[in-house]
């Protein structure tokens, strides 16, 4: 099942009268369960394609249908439910919610979502396991390291069982056993026999 | 998909509030402060003002005076009336009338040696007239207030005393006009002489027997005014219609206190207004202390919302979140400042302003209060605060608002 479709994608940008073509008749197709890297030099658009696919930039042309939704046609409102329902984010730098602690910020979505009080606990304590946190989970993130920041980031993004979880070189910051064993909880989420998500990467 | 309805906003809210704690305690104390001025100023205000009037009301005026239809405007004895039994056995029945003396008022020269001054003769019963006015405890050391036998009694205001050069013992003389047109002309012995504080009785005030005034200026049962006490001030427009209502307004006019002083009314309409300017800025102060602090906070964590919308959370949650943040240090602030503003409003009821020092420049008002209490209302309390928390909530909309709005990219990318 193709779960993000798009045709013809164009996306130009106007930065001090400079028009940028950023992403140019562009078409892609990704099915369920599958891991997908995009690789490319800086400036050559990933963060665009991505941020369209999230919904949080609008194409200049094209169409994306993620699900069965078409992004295009959708209200902020809607898009905001999108995002929560579908697409499990990790951003560059550490975002996490300050006030918030450890594990509060992985149950937030779960949270918005309306999740119940037992479920949202047992599943954010489970996922913060898994990327080695368990000590943690009360810590605010300014008490916790640049790396358990991230990998808290990383269990926000998967907790919610996304159709897609959308991250962007995070890596990057990770000690590599931590890399390793993110990548691996990645691609077992991803892996069709867990619960088929798909991980653009 | 249905959301539940969540608790996560005010958890959020009350989190962000003491993250930063010094700026929360800064905008608590603008609040707490500017909540607890307002009741206190309108605490002194209106006890001042009540102590004005009732002052006023107490030293002579009384809450209600009835006179022949035209007196207050000639103020001459020519228009005098006969109280007739309705009238008081009407004022016996009313409830909440305190007392009422009848009083015969007429211009006259009192002259002592060469000294010669125009003066109000106001002639009373000295027994019932105690419990209408309060000028029988301002006569000053060595003088007495008059009593019932006396007959060619008077007792002068301090300054009408000074300018006829006159002390108590001496003997002045009355000639004035009777009722029915005679020359009204008296030897009279000063027992007393008052200080009210009021430069307009203290100058030209003489209180004198009302049985020696029947008879000096012939006035054949007839009187000038009939004075009421009120047990209270508020009793007054229902006392004044039901007299209004058994007396007729033919005849006699009924007059309460606003009519009787007007220029004290003015003064403390004058004295409000000037108070309300005062209550204005201080409500903005207070408005923008919140305003300033959220506005603050929302640019502090643009970042922040922006990862709150991305991953899902709706604007109207973030509008929610923020507004609730200033309603929770409105809502503090303004639990302070009710505790603050009552505990010093009731330090002023224990310990009256004292404006002794500036009673010369209060008599130019004819104001004799210099002792101003402070009196706490609950209209005080609940209207102050309530503007204090809906102004401050209302000043939060446009940031909450602002941080909604944002974009999600463009509010990750910002520094």
């Amino acid at each position: 099942m193709e779960i993000i479709k798009i045709n013809n994608l164009e996306k130009s940008y106007n930065t001090n009268g400079l028009a940028v073509r950023a992403i140019r008749n562009m078409d892609l197709t990704i099915k369920k369960g599958e891991f997908t890297a995009i690789a490319g030099p800086s400036g050559s658009g990933k963060t665009t394609l991505l941020n369209i696919i999230g919904g949080l930039d609008n194409p200049s042309g094209g169409t994306i249908m993620v699900g069965n939704d078409d992004l295009s046609k959708m209200t902020a409102r809607e898009l905001s439910d999108m995002r929560l329902r579908n697409i499990g984010f990790i951003f560059q730098a550490y975002n996490l919610i300050p006030v918030l602690t450890a594990i509060e910020n992985v149950e937030y979505i779960l949270l918005l979502q309306g999740i119940s009080r037992d479920e949202r606990r047992r599943r954010a304590a489970e996922m913060l396991r898994e990327v080695g946190l368990e000590k943690e989970i009360n810590r605010r993130p300014k008490e916790l390291s640049g790396g358990q920041q991230q990998r808290v980031a990383v269990a926000r993004a998967i907790v919610s069982r996304p159709e897609i979880s959308r991250r962007r070189t995070w890596t990057r910051r990770q000690a590599p056993t931590s890399l390793t064993s993110c990548t691996s909880l990645t691609k077992k989420t991803a892996s069709p026999s867990s619960s088929r998500r798909t991980t653009p990467w | 998909m249905k959301f539940k309805p969540s608790y996560i906003e005010p958890v959020l809210a009350w989190r962000n509030v003491w993250k930063n704690k010094r700026r929360t305690v800064l905008t608590l104390l603008t609040v707490t402060v500017g909540c607890a001025m307002l009741i206190t100023f309108h605490a002194l205000n209106k006890g001042g003002h009540d102590q004005m009037i009732e002052d006023a009301i107490e030293a002579n005026t009384g809450h209600i005076q009835i006179h022949a239809r035209g007196y207050w405007d000639a103020r001459s004895i020519d228009y005098s009336f006969k109280p007739d039994e309705r009238i008081t056995s009407a004022l016996k029945k009313i409830p909440g009338v305190y007392a009422f003396s009848e009083r015969v008022i007429a211009g006259a020269l009192l002259s002592n040696k060469n000294a010669t001054a125009g003066a109000m003769i106001q002639a009373v019963d000295p027994l019932i007239e105690k419990k209408v006015s309060t000028l029988h405890g301002k006569v000053l050391k060595g003088g007495r207030y008059l009593n019932a036998d006396d007959s060619t009694s008077i007792v002068l205001g301090e300054t009408l005393a000074k300018n006829l050069d006159v002390k108590t013992g001496d003997t002045v003389t009355m000639l004035s006009q009777g009722f029915d047109g005679s020359i009204a002309a008296e030897n009279l012995q000063v027992v007393g002489i008052f200080r009210s504080g009021n430069p307009e009785y203290d100058q030209g005030l003489a209180l004198t027997p009302i049985s020696l005034a029947k008879e000096s200026f012939t006035m054949m049962d007839h009187i000038s005014s009939i004075v009421i006490r009120l047990e209270d001030s508020d009793y007054t427009d229902r006392v004044r219609e039901h007299l209004l209502k058994t007396v007729g307004k033919n005849e006699l006019e009924i007059m309460g206190w606003r009519e009787l002083m007007p220029e004290l009314v003015q003064f403390i309409d004058m004295d409000d207004m000037g108070g309300y300017i005062f209550d204005i800025i201080l409500f903005m102060v207070i408005a923008f202390g919140i305003l300033n602090n959220i506005q603050m906070s929302v640019f502090e964590r643009i970042r922040e919302f922006g990862v709150m919308l991305a991953i899902g959370t709706r604007p109207g949650q973030v509008t929610t979140m923020v507004i609730l943040e200033a309603m929770m240090i409105a809502f503090l602030g303004t639990v302070l400042g009710i505790i603050l503003g009552s505990a010093s409003s009731y330090y002023f009821i224990l310990n009256p302003l004292n404006y002794s020092e500036y009673a010369k420049e209060f008599e130019i008002w004819g104001i004799s209060t210099v002792i101003w209490p402070a009196k706490l209302t609950y209209m005080n309390i609940i209207l102050t605060s309530v503007l204090t928390f809906v102004l401050s909530v209302g000043f939060s909309v446009f940031p909450a608002r602002h941080a909604a709005k944002l974009k999600p990219i463009e509010a990750i990318r910002h520094l």
